[in-house]
């Protein structure tokens, strides 16, 4: 009879015994850095994880902009040599944006109406060692070179092989501009494409559509001299983007986070500028927080009049899951603060965007921040022809290094520390980001196609379930109702 | 998983003879059973209730190689209070454990950041009067519990096992574990989940555990001499990233004098299933006289076994019980890592002193 229970044991324990293991040992890398990361996503709103994720199969620089979590776990466990440097890879600790890329830069238009090169995305933005940013900033540049240029060939051949000294030029921008901030220069405002090919497509673009203010006509329709968001797909080339009715209680929780949200702005709108006219879920925007709550404002603006309504954004926050880069491993006290704080230091100018500020909604910390379409947001499609040589990309990367310095530099005493840590050669300096961005970028290039392939083998949520009981208002409000 | 320890309870039931206690009223005639039969049955009155508790205050000065920076914090890094019944051979355990509810760095937590509880152990177990014991249900592993055993320090530091995150100390799962006569060791088989006890399942693999520790010059007075080895053969996350550990060192448990050696190896290291990781941890402690407790741990963690990326870590500590169930104890720890591991992990080049607390009940 023991010897039964034994046996029994034994032949159990056999039977659960492990799966086979992958051989390509990378994939797996990349599957397990993404999925637990996106656990807590995944299980509650299984849709729009799967949605963020056909999303990054889709293209190489959209599985970079939602892989920051595969960056993270790149750097903790020093692959490819991605978190180590002869320039002090550990510190100093300085305000980070998280997540630095090409396409979390773009034009915001101030208050004054002008328009500014400007980070736009502080998701990821927290307390971080230097070379972090200079590092994934400068990797998307390399990425850039790698597959921009979608309709030429020979021109991506040519960027391709120019993508080290395209990477190399953020870090030479990024030394320019620690250097100048411990002369106790300021490092000005972008506010014109100052000869670069993508700059003045860019600002060229933004200044068009932030004179005809088009996105009323782009998000609305005015029906009876009032403007009413447009619902369903927008754009019947891209049907995953798409306007959805917001559910009653979702709409009537709005004029309080609004309310609580103006006072977090730098400029003092009155009470009735963010009287709420309509609003809708928006779906299908962004990347990396393809799977966040969004809902599309349309305010009352400065008049009663239709012409000057405003639309803003309301976006759920996150944690910005970079750290812990201890000490402390916590360096503000809420997402809020976060957002904030980093905002205004990253801007050359406070009110960069002036309606970028903080609310509650539902208990959701959340960001509302202007929608326009005079707020335009550098894309990889627009490298092309004159915006697709090296020179572009080396003069583009110059900029955003420096804006990135601007950044980690808004203390003099940071920039001081900075620049202490590779005073004795910046040109090596240049050189190692150069060469670790590239190589990084190589392998994020094959990274993307093995990701596209894990989906496949896996299905759309990575062979993660979701969770089976979920709350009914929750669902309607992120639009996962079946 | 939990079927072969009911048919085994079946099977040893089978075996009770006549003089065995009746069985308590389980079917009430006439009237539904409560909703949930815990504290219903007479044998309730077996349970019994613990608790053990540290209390600190750390201070620490982190070096990121320009600057030293420093942070101080109260902290209650153990909140464990358990429950505990046994019946006949049956017997259970559920004990409950203190956490932040959020991981460090992160904002977003449950009422802030509060301290909440979660189970950390929940199993029902079966011991067969010939050594035998089976246990399912979150159930603690056989590594990472040795190691704590046997330094009896865990108020001082954790076993670099876990800190590594190459061992856990629980999962979910079930383990048999057979004690050797004439007081020679034990052997044990666990099967789990492989994801710890902290989270769920994540793959259709499963964890298998086997250890041993050897006592062998029990029979000649020597007891406390003990080789203990252990080989976990797992996976873990969505893709079974491999995660297996061989372990193997020796033990010195003896009353004032508590001592290990100890060599892990592990293939795959998080979501990195190609990358080997080593860790040597030494450890002891020494009870000389009266109420006081001296500790010592020197460690390296190679999280890269073939680079040399490593951090090693030296604590040190003095303590006194101040009453039975009670110790303080002031703690000195210095972790150094290599250039490496220094810039992927800022903040592991630290200099730390503790005053800590430790009740037990």
């Amino acid at each position: 009879m023991r010897a039964h229970c034994l046996l029994l044991l034994l032949a159990s324990s056999s039977l659960v015994a492990c799966d086979a293991r992958e051989d390509d040992a990378r994939e797996t890398e990349v599957v397990t850095a993404m999925t637990n990361a996106d656990e807590p996503a995944i299980r509650t709103r299984p849709r729009l994880s799967a949605g963020k994720y056909a999303r990054m199969s889709s293209a190489p620089f959209s599985f970079f902009r939602g892989s920051l979590a595969l960056y993270v776990s790149d750097w903790r466990l020093s692959r490819f040599g991605i978190s180590h440097s002869r320039f002090g890879g550990d510190g100093p600790l300085v305000p980070s944006m998280g997540d630095p890329h090409f396409e979390n830069f773009g034009t915001l238009q101030a208050e004054d109406g002008s328009l500014g090169l400007e980070p736009n995305d502080f998701d990821a933005a927290d307390v971080a060692p230097y070379l972090w940013d200079v590092r994934r900033l400068a990797t998307s540049l390399a990425l850039v070179a790698r597959i921009g240029n979608v309709e030429s060939e020979a021109a991506r051949a040519e960027t391709r092989a120019s993508a080290r000294a395209i990477a190399r030029s953020v870090a030479e921008g990024y030394v320019d501009g620690i250097a100048r901030r411990e002369r106790g220069e300021a490092l000005p405002r972008v506010e014109s494409g100052e000869g670069n090919a993508i700059l003045e497509d860019l600002f060229r673009r933004a200044r068009r559509d932030a004179a005809g203010r088009t996105e009323l006509e782009s998000f609305a329709v005015l029906e009876g001299g009032a403007h009413r968001f447009r619902r369903g797909v927008l754009d019947p080339a891209d049907p995953s983007q798409a306007l959805l009715e917001l559910p009653t209680f979702a709409r009537a929780a709005l004029p309080a986070a609004l309310e609580a949200y103006r006072p977090s702005l730098v400029v003092r709108y009155p009470p009735g500028y963010f009287r709420v006219l309509d609003a809708v879920r928006e779906v299908g925007s962004g990347v990396s927080s393809f799977a966040r709550l969004r809902i599309l404002v349309l305010v009352e603006g400065p008049t009663a009049a239709p012409e000057d309504d405003v639309i803003v954004e309301l976006k759920e926050l996150a944690d910005a899951n970079l750290g812990p880069f201890a000490p402390p491993g916590v360096f503000y006290g809420s997402v809020k603060e976060r957002i904030r704080r980093t905002t205004t230091t990253a801007w050359a100018r406070p009110d960069g965007d002036p309606r970028w500020g903080v609310t509650s909604y539902f208990g959701f910390p959340a960001q509302v921040r202007t929608e326009a379409d005079g707020q335009k947001t550098l894309r990889v499609s627009r490298v092309e022809g004159a915006a697709g040589t090296p020179m572009a990309l080396q003069g583009l990367g110059r900029v955003l290094g420096r804006i990135l310095a601007r950044i980690h530099g808004a203390s003099l005493a940071d920039a001081g520390r900075i620049g202490d840590a590779f005073a004795a050669d910046p040109q090596g300096f240049a050189d190692e980001q150069a060469e670790v961005a590239d190589a990084y970028a190589a392998v994020l290039e094959a990274d993307a196609a093995r990701f596209a392939r894990a989906r496949t083998r896996l299905g759309s949520l990575l062979g993660m379930a979701p969770e089976d009981h979920r709350s009914p208002d929750l669902l309607d409000l992120l639009s996962e109702s079946p | 998983m939990i079927a072969p320890l009911l048919v085994c309870a079946w099977l040893a039931d089978t075996e009770v003879g006549p003089e065995a206690a009746p069985p308590p009223p389980e079917m009430v005639e006439g009237a539904p059973a409560p909703p949930t039969a815990a504290g219903t049955r007479p044998h309730a009155i077996h349970v019994r209730p613990g608790i053990e508790a540290f209390g600190q205050y750390a201070l620490r000065w982190t070096n990121d190689g320009q600057d030293t920076r420093w942070f101080h914090q109260f902290d209650a890094p153990r909140v464990h209070a358990s429950l505990e019944g046994d019946f006949d051979n049956a017997r259970a355990r559920v004990v409950l454990e203190g956490v932040r509810s959020t991981g460090e760095g992160s904002l977003v937590g449950v009422a802030g950041d509060s301290v909440v509880l979660r189970l950390r152990e929940a199993f029902a177990a079966y011991r067969f009067d010939f050594g035998l014991e089976g246990a399912a249900g979150i159930v603690p592993t056989f590594t990472v519990p040795e190691l704590d055993g046997t330094w009896m320090l865990r108020v001082v530091s954790a076993s670099t096992l876990e800190v590594s995150g190459l061992g856990t100390p629980a999962d979910l799962g079930a383990t048999a574990r057979y004690t050797l006569p004439k007081k020679l060791g034990w052997v044990g088989l666990g099967a789990y989940n492989g994801e710890g006890y902290a989270r769920r399942e994540l793959n259709r693999g499963k964890t298998l555990e086997g250890a041993a520790e050897v006592h062998p010059l029990a029979t000649v007075g020597v007891l406390p001499l003990a080789i203990f080895a252990s080989y976990t053969y797992g996976s873990s996350g969505v893709d079974s990233a491999r995660a297996d550990r061989l372990t193997a060192g020796v033990l010195w448990q003896g009353k004032k004098l508590r001592a290990g050696a100890l060599l892990t190896y592990g293939w795959g290291v998080g979501p990195d299933g190609q990358r080997n990781a080593v860790v040597l941890d030494s450890f002891l402690r020494v009870d000389p006289i009266g109420p006081l407790v001296f500790g010592a741990r020197a460690s390296s963690w190679l999280r890269n076994a073939t680079t040399g990326d490593s951090v090693t870590t030296f604590t040190v500590s003095a303590g006194v019980k101040i009453a039975a169930p009670l110790e303080v104890h002031i703690i000195g720890a210095r972790s150094i890592p290599s250039s490496t591991a220094r810039d992927a992990v800022p903040g592991s080049d630290f200099t730390e002193t503790r005053l800590a607390t430790r009740i037990v009940f």
